[in-house]
């Protein structure tokens, strides 16, 4: 459990604000920063599989699973690397996938994220905290 | 007062776009292919730029992946 408390504020892309917060994948030397969404309706971590191809990744040799959502399934890759929020990494596991309604940002999920911080959400003052 | 980065006016310039922000949320780049907004930014010397895409539309999303 990192204890540290960090805020973020939310993104605002047109008409929508967002709990949107930069992180970080790291694996071995390769790093990309990269948008997430804090997103406690997922159940995982989710990132695009394009990502994973920044990252150096072979996805070829991990088993798929099936990941479902509003827009309906979709194939991922389950995978765990280093996630960096605030310049602070832990290991997590997360899942790539290639479908392209994925494509904008990442989702931090339960697994991964929400089991490793406290998050208050201030949807009023638009203020992500973790703890 | 909303504390929010907005984001509006560069997702109204590069729709469609990838688009690479430095840590004040500057574009340094933009390009329809990821690799190459990316790529273009560290050219410039940017190590750890925040690749960035700016959809088409303005549309609400609603999250929630599981793992069937």
């Amino acid at each position: 459990m990192i204890q540290s408390i960090h805020t973020f504020t939310y993104i605002k892309l047109g008409s929508y604000y967002r709990p949107i917060i930069p992180i970080a994948l790291k694996e071995g030397n390769e790093i990309i920063d990269f948008p997430a969404l804090v997103d406690s309706g997922s159940d995982f971590n989710v990132f695009p599989g394009f990502l994973a191809d920044f990252l150096g990744i072979n996805l070829t040799q991990v088993k798929q699973k099936q990941i479902t959502g509003l827009s309906g399934s979709a194939t991922s890759y389950p995978y765990a690397l280093e996630v960096g929020i605030a310049g602070k990494f832990y290991r997590a596991p997360l899942v790539f996938s290639y479908d392209t309604t994925l494509n904008n940002f990442g989702l931090l999920g339960q697994v991964g994220f929400f089991d490793r911080f406290v998050v208050e959400f201030d949807q009023r003052n638009k203020v992500i905290t973790l703890k | 007062m909303s504390k929010a980065i907005d984001l509006t006016q560069a997702w109204e310039k590069h729709k469609g776009q990838w688009v690479t922000f430095d840590k004040q949320y500057k574009v340094i780049t933009a390009d329809t292919d990821a690799k190459k907004a990316y790529e273009a930014a560290k050219k410039k010397g940017y190590t750890r730029p925040l690749l960035f895409y700016m959809p088409q539309e303005d549309l609400p999303f609603f999250g929630g992946f599981s793992v069937a």
